[in-house]
This record gives C-alpha cells, sequence and structure tokens, in this order.
C-alpha cells in the first residue's frame, strides 16, 4: 500500500479561507508551479497493486527527435539541427514529453517538414552518403533496399515491413530521372516525417482479453528513449528480437547498461535527461530569464541567472549522479559549486568550484540561488511560493485555488521584514488556515534574498526564520507542529518525513513514462518501496523502473486514461471488471462529467450524497456551491458555502 | 502567385457562395461585400474596472490611448465568463467551455478564433489559415502551453503559439513576396506531393491500430490534417513591405533562439513587432484571424509603463486599482499601435473602407477586478465590415457565449458549428 500524494479532504476545508490568499505574488503561477493539484485525495494509495497503464503512442519530443536524427545518421550541431521546432507543451506538474500533450500540430508538421529536409540533404552529399551507404556509387534498387533495411530499422525502431519499403521505392521507378542521391535525400525526407518515426509506439499487441504485450522492438525503444533519450541501437533491436528484454531482471540490467558506462559512471546522455528532470520537477528551469528590481538588485543579470542554472545542475550531477545521492543527500548535502560568477555574486571568499556555504544560509539543494530566485518575486523573497514549493516537489500537496477577494499586501513602510508583512497579511482570521501549511516553511529561508544571496539581515531588521510544520501526513487530523529554525534545521525535519520518498517517485515515474504523477506512481511501487525503504539510489530508483510490468504490458484502455491493473497470471474472465485506480484529471477527448466529492469513512455508511449551498447574502450562488465544493480538489470557502450530507431513505 | 487581382476575385467567389455555405445572418448577407477579418487580444490578470468604462462621452484612464478611434470602439459592459472561475477562464473565455479548475480537461470544443477561421477558409481561403502570435505568454519557453493556462484551442489540444517574432516574420515571408511563379509540375513539388502521400498512408496504418483507442486516434486525425501543404499549392500575395523594422531590431538577439523571446526585458519591443507582423499579415490579406497573446494568466512580466517605473503585472493586479490602471493602459497603447497599422484603405476591398472597419479587433479580461468572472472589461474595435454597432457603450448582462456567439453569426459561421456557445446573443450590437 502506498502514502497517498494528495490533500486531504478535511485538511482543505478546515484551511478555507474566510476571504483572502496571498496578495503579493502569484501563488497560482506557472514560474516554478508544478505542484499535482487534480488527483483524488485519500488516505491510502490509489493503486493497491502495481499495474500496466494504457496504450500509448507518444510523439518524440524535440530533443529526442533531435537526438534520434543525430544519432542514426551521425550528424553534429554544425551540419544540421530541430531549431524550427516549436518547443513542447508542459504539463501540469512541468514536465514536457507528457504524452497527452504532445501531438502533432501544424507548427510542428511544418517545423519536421523543415528538419527533415535539411537532414535529407545533409546525408545525400558526398563524402556524406558514402561513409552512410558504401554502395551508393551503385545506386540501384539493391542499394536502396540497404538504405531502408538499416536505416529504416533504425528510424522505425523496428524492419519495416515490405509494404512499408515498397512506397518509398516506388519513387525510383516513378522518377527515373532522378539520380541516387536524390532519391536518398526525398526517402530520409519522408521517413523523418513518418509517423512511425515521429511516435515512439506503445500500443502493442493482444495477447488476452484487454492485456496487450508490448513487442520486443516496442520494449526495446522505451528502454532506449527512457534512458538515454535516443533510439533503440542495432544491437539492443537484435537483444529484444532474441528475447533478451522478456524478463524483468534483465530490463533491469539493460537500463543499467544505458544509464551507466564501463566504469559505472553515470552516461552523458541520462545525465542530460536527470538534469531536464531535475530543473523541471525543482521548478529552476525558469531561472534563465528572469528579471530582478534593477535598484534593489543592482547587477543582478542573465549571466548570474545563467549562472545559476549551472550551480543547480552541478549540484544535482555531483550529488545525486556522481555521487549516487539518495533524498537525504540531495536535501542535507552541505556545499555548492560555483563558478567566478556566483563567487562575486554571493559574496564568497573562495575560488570557483566546490565551495563551503555560509552559516544559516542553507543546505541541500532547496537553498540553492536558482530555486531562491524563482520562487521569489522581482521585489522580494516569498515564503509562499517557497513553502509552496516545499509542499508541492516533496509532499505532493497541492492547495485550493485562491479565493476571489485578495487584499494588498502591506507597503514595506509598515513593517520591518518581509516576515512581518506576509504575518500581517495572513494574519488569524484572515488567509491563515490555508497560509498557516506553506507559510512557515517559507520563513526558513527568509536569510536567502529573491536574488540566491545570504542577508544576515533585512534591511537592518532582524530576520526571524524560525518556524514549523503543521498538518504534515497522513490524517490531516491535528499534529504536533514540528519546529525548526533556518534551512539547515527544515531540511533536517525534511528527511524524516517518509511521503518525500514516494513523492519523489510519483514525479520520477511521471518523467519515465510521460504520463500524469497518480497515473505513474502505480506502475512503479515495487521501486519506490526500495527506495522508500533506503536499498536504493535516486539513480537506481529510474533503473528499476525497467523491471516494471508497464515496460511490457498495457491494459485496454481506449476511452479513458486511468492505468487498470494487469491481471494475475490466471486470469479472470473479464479483468477489466477489476476495480481501476481513481480518475485522473488528464487531457481526454471525452466530455468533462460532474465532479463527484471523496467519501469520507464517515458518509460512506450513511451518506448518499453531498448537497452544497450558498450561504444568506453570500456572492454565490447555490450551483457555484455544489460544483466548487465537490470538485476535484474541492474549493469551498467557508463564507461562502455550506455544504451537508443527504442521509439514504 | 495570388495577385490582389486574383484574391479579389476569389473573394467574390466567396460572397456567392457563402448562403450555401451555412447559416448567414441577414445582416451579414445584406453587407457581405466586405472581407472580414477578426483579431483577438486576450487581456489577463484582470482589469481595473473603475479606470475602463468610459463616462459623459470621455475614455477613462486604461482606454485613453484609443480616444482616436472612439467612434469605432463599442464598449460592452456586464459580460460574464460563463462556467468558470479565477484565471481558469482563459480557457473559457473564448470557448465557452466549462472550466472550474486548473487541473480539469482542457476545453473539448474549439475556440471562436478557430471556428471563424474555418468560415472564412471555406468561404475564401487565405493563404494562411489563421496566425497565432505571442509576446511572453510563460515566464519561460519551459512552460510553452502548460496545462490549464492555454487561451485557444483546437480540439482537444491547445493552439500552437509562436513568441519569436523574428521566427513569426520569418514563417510568414514567403507569404509576404515572392517574384517567382511555382512551376506546379516542378520535380521537386511531385516528390514533395509524393512523400505526403507516403505519410498519409502510413498514418492509415497506424489509424488502423488505435481504431478502439480514441485518445491515440484524435492524435493521428489531428497529425492528418497539419500536415503542411505542398509547396506548390502554396500561395503568396503581394505586398509591398518585406521586412519591418521591429522585427529587423530583434534579429540579432532573437534568430535562432526560441528561448530568448522569453526574456523579460524585451517584452515591450516583442508586442511591437508582433503588432506589426499581425498588422500587415492582416492587412496583406495573408491571413484573416489573428490572435495576440500578451504575458499569461498568471505571469508576473514586469511591464515598464515608464522609463523609471516597473510594475509586475500579476503582483500589481492584486494591488491599488490606480496603479495597475496603469498596466492596462501601457497595454492600451499597444492596441493604438495596432489601430493605427490598420487603420488604412483595406487593400482587399474597393470600396475605400478601412482595414480597421472590415475587422473586429476583440479585447477581453478574463477577470474583472479580483478573481470573479462577472462583468469583466471587455470591448471591440472596428464594426466587422458593417455588420455591428460601434461608437458606443451596451450596458447588458449576458454572457462571453453570447458575444461569441453573436460574433460566430456575423462572420459566416454555421450554427451548427457554433452551438456550443448557445443560442444566446447580444442584439444590441448588431446593426
Amino acid at each position: 500500500m502506498m502514502i497517498s500524494t494528495g490533500w486531504i479532504l478535511g485538511t482543505l476545508l478546515a484551511c478555507s479561507p474566510d476571504k483572502s490568499t496571498d496578495s503579493s505574488e502569484n501563488t497560482d503561477s506557472e514560474q516554478g508551479d508544478s505542484g499535482i493539484s487534480n488527483e483524488p485525495s485519500a488516505e491510502t494509495s490509489a493503486c493497491e497493486e502495481e499495474g500496466a497503464g494504457r496504450r500509448l503512442l507518444r510523439r518524440l519530443t524535440r530533443d529526442e527527435f533531435e537526438r534520434t536524427v543525430r544519432k542514426v545518421f551521425d550528424l553534429d550541431e554544425a551540419t544540421w539541427s530541430a531549431s524550427d521546432l516549436p518547443p513542447d507543451s508542459a504539463a501540469e506538474n512541468g514536465f514536457s514529453n507528457n504524452a497527452d500533450r504532445l501531438s502533432v500540430s501544424a507548427s510542428f508538421a511544418t517545423g519536421i517538414e523543415t528538419a527533415a529536409k535539411a537532414a535529407g540533404t545533409a546525408i545525400s552529399v558526398e563524402p556524406k552518403l558514402s561513409v552512410l551507404l558504401p554502395c551508393a556509387s551503385v545506386g540501384d534498387v539493391s542499394c536502396a533496399e540497404t538504405f531502408l533495411d538499416e536505416y529504416g530499422r533504425l528510424l522505425f525502431r523496428r524492419d519495416m515491413t515490405q509494404e512499408e519499403k515498397d512506397r518509398y521505392l516506388e519513387i525510383m521507378t516513378e522518377f527515373p530521372d532522378i539520380d541516387f542521391a536524390t532519391w536518398v535525400r526525398v526517402t530520409t525526407t519522408g521517413l523523418l516525417q513518418s509517423p512511425h518515426v515521429l511516435y515512439r509506439s506503445e500500443l502493442g499487441a493482444e495477447s488476452e482479453s484487454g492485456v496487450y504485450d508490448l513487442s520486443p522492438e516496442e520494449v526495446a525503444t522505451a528502454l532506449a528513449y527512457t534512458y538515454t533519450g535516443g533510439p533503440p541501437s542495432a544491437a539492443l533491436l537484435d537483444l529484444a528480437a532474441d528475447g533478451g528484454l522478456t524478463a524483468a531482471d534483465d530490463r533491469i540490467a539493460v537500463a543499467r547498461d544505458l544509464v551507466l558506462d564501463g566504469d559505472g559512471e553515470v552516461s552523458a546522455d541520462f545525465r542530460e535527461i536527470f538534469l531536464d528532470f531535475g530543473s523541471r520537477w525543482l521548478g529552476y528551469v525558469s531561472v534563465e530569464g528572469l528579471t530582478k528590481d534593477p535598484v534593489q538588485y543592482d547587477g543582478f543579470n542573465e549571466e548570474i541567472a545563467a549562472a545559476m542554472r549551472l550551480e543547480a545542475d552541478t549540484f544535482l550531477d555531483n550529488v545525486v549522479l556522481k555521487e549516487r545521492g539518495s533524498m537525504i543527500e540531495l536535501l542535507t548535502h552541505e556545499t555548492t559549486w560555483v563558478d567566478s560568477t556566483l563567487v562575486s555574486w554571493y559574496g564568497l571568499s573562495d575560488s570557483p568550484g566546490e565551495v563551503a556555504r555560509f552559516e544559516g544560509w542553507g543546505k541541500g539543494v532547496l537553498s540553492l540561488g536558482a530555486i531562491m530566485s524563482v520562487q521569489a518575486t522581482a521585489n522580494w523573497t516569498s515564503p509562499t511560493q517557497r513553502g509552496l514549493n516545499v509542499r508541492r516537489k516533496l509532499f505532493c500537496q497541492e492547495p485550493p485555488p485562491p479565493p476571489v477577494d485578495i487584499p494588498e499586501l502591506p507597503p514595506q513602510e509598515e513593517a520591518t521584514t518581509t516576515r512581518e508583512r506576509y504575518e500581517t497579511l495572513h494574519a488569524p482570521g484572515s488567509c491563515q488556515a490555508c497560509h498557516q501549511l506553506f507559510d512557515p516553511i517559507g520563513f526558513a529561508f527568509e536569510h536567502i534574498d529573491a536574488t540566491g544571496r545570504y542577508r544576515a539581515d533585512e534591511n537592518g531588521y532582524t530576520i526571524d526564520a524560525t518556524g514549523s510544520i503543521v498538518a504534515f501526513w497522513p490524517t490531516g487530523e491535528d499534529q504536533p507542529a514540528v519546529p525548526f529554525d533556518g534551512p539547515i534545521e527544515l531540511a533536517d525535519v525534511l528527511v524524516t518525513q517518509e511521503q518525500i520518498n514516494p513523492c519523489f517517485s510519483a514525479y520520477a515515474a511521471s518523467y519515465s513514462f510521460g504520463l500524469g504523477n497518480e497515473e505513474a506512481e502505480c506502475f512503479v511501487e515495487t521501486a519506490t518501496h526500495q527506495f522508500a525503504s533506503g536499498d536504493i539510489d535516486i539513480v537506481e530508483l529510474f533503473i528499476q523502473f525497467a523491471g516494471s510490468k508497464h515496460f511490457v504490458k498495457r491494459a485496454h484502455e481506449s476511452t479513458s486514461t486511468d492505468p487498470v491493473e494487469e491481471p494475475a497470471s490466471e486470469p479472470t474472465s473479464d479483468p477489466t471488471s477489476e476495480p481501476t485506480n481513481e480518475p485522473t484529471a488528464e487531457p481526454t477527448n471525452e466530455p468533462e462529467s460532474a465532479p463527484t466529492a471523496e467519501p469520507t469513512s464517515e458518509d460512506t455508511a450513511a451518506s448518499c450524497g453531498t448537497e452544497c449551498y450558498a450561504l444568506p447574502d453570500a456572492p454565490a450562488s447555490d450551483e457555484w456551491c455544489q460544483i466548487n465544493c465537490l470538485h476535484d480538489p474541492p474549493f469551498c470557502p467557508i463564507d461562502l458555502c455550506e455544504c451537508e450530507d443527504i442521509p439514504c431513505e | 502567385m495570388l495577385t490582389r487581382r486574383k484574391l479579389l476575385r476569389r473573394l467574390g467567389l466567396s460572397m456567392l457562395t457563402a448562403p450555401i455555405l451555412g447559416y448567414v445572418p441577414k445582416t451579414l448577407a445584406d453587407t457581405t461585400q466586405a472581407p472580414q477579418r477578426l483579431i483577438i487580444i486576450p487581456s489577463l490578470n484582470g482589469g481595473a474596472p473603475e479606470h475602463f468604462w468610459p463616462s459623459s462621452g470621455s475614455m477613462a484612464t486604461i482606454a485613453e490611448p484609443l480616444a482616436p478611434w472612439t467612434d469605432k470602439i463599442q464598449f460592452i459592459k456586464g459580460l460574464n465568463i460563463d462556467g468558470s472561475w479565477d484565471h481558469m477562464a482563459i480557457r473559457s473565455m473564448f470557448t465557452g467551455a466549462v472550466i472550474q479548475s486548473y487541473s480539469v480537461a482542457d476545453p473539448t470544443v474549439k475556440s471562436i478564433d478557430q471556428l471563424v477561421a474555418s468560415a472564412f477558409q471555406s468561404a475564401s481561403a487565405a493563404p494562411l489559415r489563421s496566425l497565432h502570435l505571442a509576446a511572453c505568454p510563460a515566464s519561460n519557453i519551459a512552460f510553452y502551453q502548460q496545462y490549464g493556462r492555454s487561451t485557444f484551442f483546437f480540439d482537444p489540444l491547445p493552439v500552437d503559439y509562436e513568441a519569436n517574432p523574428v521566427t513569426a516574420f520569418d514563417n510568414l515571408s514567403a507569404y509576404f513576396s515572392s517574384d517567382q511563379e511555382v512551376e506546379e509540375d516542378d520535380v521537386e513539388n511531385l516528390l514533395d506531393e509524393k512523400i505526403k502521400n507516403i505519410t498519409r498512408s502510413e498514418i492509415a496504418d497506424l489509424q488502423l491500430r488505435v481504431q478502439s483507442n480514441p485518445i491515440e486516434a484524435v492524435k493521428l486525425v489531428r497529425h492528418l490534417t497539419s500536415l503542411p501543404q505542398s509547396s506548390s499549392t502554396v500561395e503568396t500575395v503581394s505586398c509591398s513591405s518585406s521586412s519591418l523594422s521591429s522585427v529587423e531590431n530583434l534579429r540579432g538577439a532573437l534568430q535562432g533562439n526560441a528561448s530568448a523571446a522569453y526574456n523579460q526585458n524585451l517584452y515591450s519591443d516583442i508586442i511591437d513587432a508582433q503588432i506589426d507582423i499581425i498588422a500587415q499579415a492582416i492587412t496583406c490579406g495573408v491571413t484573416r484571424v489573428a490572435t495576440l497573446q500578451y504575458n499569461s494568466a498568471d505571469g508576473n512580466t514586469p511591464v515598464p509603463v515608464s522609463p523609471t517605473q516597473l510594475l509586475e503585472h500579476h503582483n500589481t493586479s492584486h494591488g491599488s486599482g490606480d496603479t495597475f490602471a496603469l498596466v492596462q493602459q501601457w497595454y492600451a497603447n499597444k492596441i493604438a499601435r495596432l489601430l493605427a497599422l490598420l487603420d488604412v484603405p483595406d487593400p482587399l476591398d474597393d470600396s475605400g473602407a478601412t482595414v480597421l472597419d472590415n475587422s473586429v479587433v476583440l479585447w477581453m479580461n478574463e477577470c474583472n477586478s479580483g478573481h470573479d468572472n462577472v462583468s469583466v472589461p471587455c470591448l471591440y474595435i472596428g464594426s466587422g465590415g458593417g455588420v455591428l454597432q460601434t461608437g458606443s457603450m451596451l450596458e447588458t448582462s449576458t454572457t462571453n457565449k453570447a458575444l461569441l456567439g453573436t460574433l460566430c453569426d456575423v462572420m459566416g459561421v454555421s450554427s451548427a458549428a457554433s452551438s456550443h456557445f448557445g443560442s444566446d446573443r447580444i442584439e444590441g450590437i448588431l446593426l
């Protein structure tokens, strides 16, 4: 049984604000906003057993397409790039490889056509052509078939069927006047626009009612893109064809080979993948391009922002990939790595490289300049954003949306410190019900300004970095607050919380499988338990995902995005009738259905539904309350709406 | 090359055929000579209504930069974004879809820009179906079209936008001018068409494998309909200007650098360039539908309201209305730039009407002063070729869907295609 990652209904209702929430910032901002907001709340896991997901066509991301073409045709960046492709759409958790978000739009199709033509030209000129295809000097049909057998296979990640090859071979007969190099150019242009190239097929073939087995080539493709970001090699396809990827242990071994090089070091490909994951999970991917108030933060510029990005990447590289750290190391590692730009900006006396941090400047990844700068406004720090970031990224918890009437943050002259301004705004009786869950976490970082620098005081006033974490987990009932003073003690508290490991695993699975957190986490329960028990580190967690059933099987899931449990080895007469997981809010093409309330242990026995209505004189309608209070997640301000259970007759 | 004469002829043909393509209201049938355009500019992060609505015949602070076009502006007061809440309304405002939180599924209906573009294309195809540009529509390129934060939809995924004006202009340049006739029997074009046929066959093969899987089937349908036209069928329009100074000023910083377009320091220049591109594309008839999204619904892009004052968009929206009005006024100045460019004789219309006269430029908020969506600031400029009321403020109590449905009616969208907007209409803005 897995630890749930959603907010508890009781907690939400308890934190319903009277009127306002944070006025000073975009708490609902995409800037660093990568939380899970749409999933069912429950005290127990949505997935009781590790299962397999739905059949998918996963469109290649920009990076995956680029790596595919480079690897298959050995093209360097100077010779060819896919820079005309539009960016990939980001999912709610910030990842841009979500299968439901990626499609071939008109912009993408146009960009692919341009890139495909450029690649076709690049490989059809000498001496490149003869290097790729020695028979090109002959240039006959046999050589064309060789091209399709060799390069078509690598691009399609399977052997091309004869019918598929014939379509391209027909070009030679239909256009007898074109030379062989032209045929290679045109054929390559066509191959690279093929849906068999642009989509990673995870469709499989039905092996029994409702269960689909991915083909060996589909498994090889999934492994290769998950762990290298590129297509499977010919050797991996051969191994797959020989049955070498059927057993979970074999897949894990292959994954380990893809992730680690011969010396046991993390490969360059996986490093790139992990850093993309990490920057999006932690939200610092947006540090580049940040603007800060030029008066308060005089000198902050793009170069500093880029250096912060490099610092965070280097931290992850060293702590997670080189030193093979776990969540404990990630959150508590005491040093950081800075270049000369940051040595100057942070006011360090050290030389560039690995440096100790000031006393009170924090430790671990959360205190790094990139994250602190993103989780701040242009003018001041943001305890709310910083606290929310911890809730979202480490606990997989999402607050309800902000209410209608949001007062303004008190002016700076009316309070001495940022903390005082926030405490005034979110004082008891106003927004405290929700903000007490995250603002105090953010207060821990008040010694770090909006550009990542340590500050001993704030404009001469003493900084109070104490705080506490309340309503931790899992019941939502009153719990003793866990106190801390500053970011170092906060980090020490965080690593004692059991939910941080399954939460991280959910993000990692989401990234690996291109699905939402709650959908993906159900496929990796075994690895998650190993990770939570401290048996494996972060890199190994990713590797162990290869052993999951989702890598080889799919449930027949054609109309919704719900993962369906894989049937036991003795199939039931109707495997799909087994209970499924809670619905996700991933995009579907089905009409939205009315949300239903999450039943509690109390109302399941005697209640036949819940009715919500607007309070007298409240600026809301009964209909509005019925929809929002029963929405998942619910939004039910107690000064607007009231709900009551309908007893069963 | 598609000459103006040829284009005009095609437009003329569309007038004859339009009535049989679907329902066309009497108002349009009577005045359908005008080559209509639609430009939509969402104004996000709410408004400062006390500084928006005109009073005593005078423009309020926000709309003051639009005063030179007072007689071409129509305010609509009392418009509610139906079925939505908070910034989630960005997905409702032009689709009419019910969106109750960031996390619910995207609309499965088209936004009005897509409906009108289809109607225009059916009647008389422009070289480009529609143009979608943006200026810092997310805090970073990493959040491109982040789930829950898109504005325009093409069933079921968001419409792509181009945030880099240099890329946008370069992609359009082929439409703006071409001195070479395309030889339709050119071998390259035939090869190009051959490849596209192969791609279509391959998509068809794959469709057979996902017949029982509508989610994946939709991807392939979208793929199929997104395939580029063969070069032999790409039309170009003569247009004298082959470069724009606002674009060229940004070329050094933005060419080949998609992420640089999200540099907030370039925000003002990027908006200017995108407006210039839209104006040229719309004026020349390269497209007849365009959208421009500046900032995002919860974006905090700093706005340089004066050389010495930088106001963060979102944060300011939660503060004093007086201050936030300065932000909105700054945007109104950008709208004024667009209006000035469009207020020229329409090269597609021999009547002497201006492009602006033949257009509807819709500027609408997703929220009001708070996170509510009641009586959102809303105005449009241009009469859509003489079919819409202008020069006044209509006080009403209706929804965005009624406005969308009304605009669809006067722009030739069939009632079936716009049925998700419901049957309510705003009669008060019809001429």
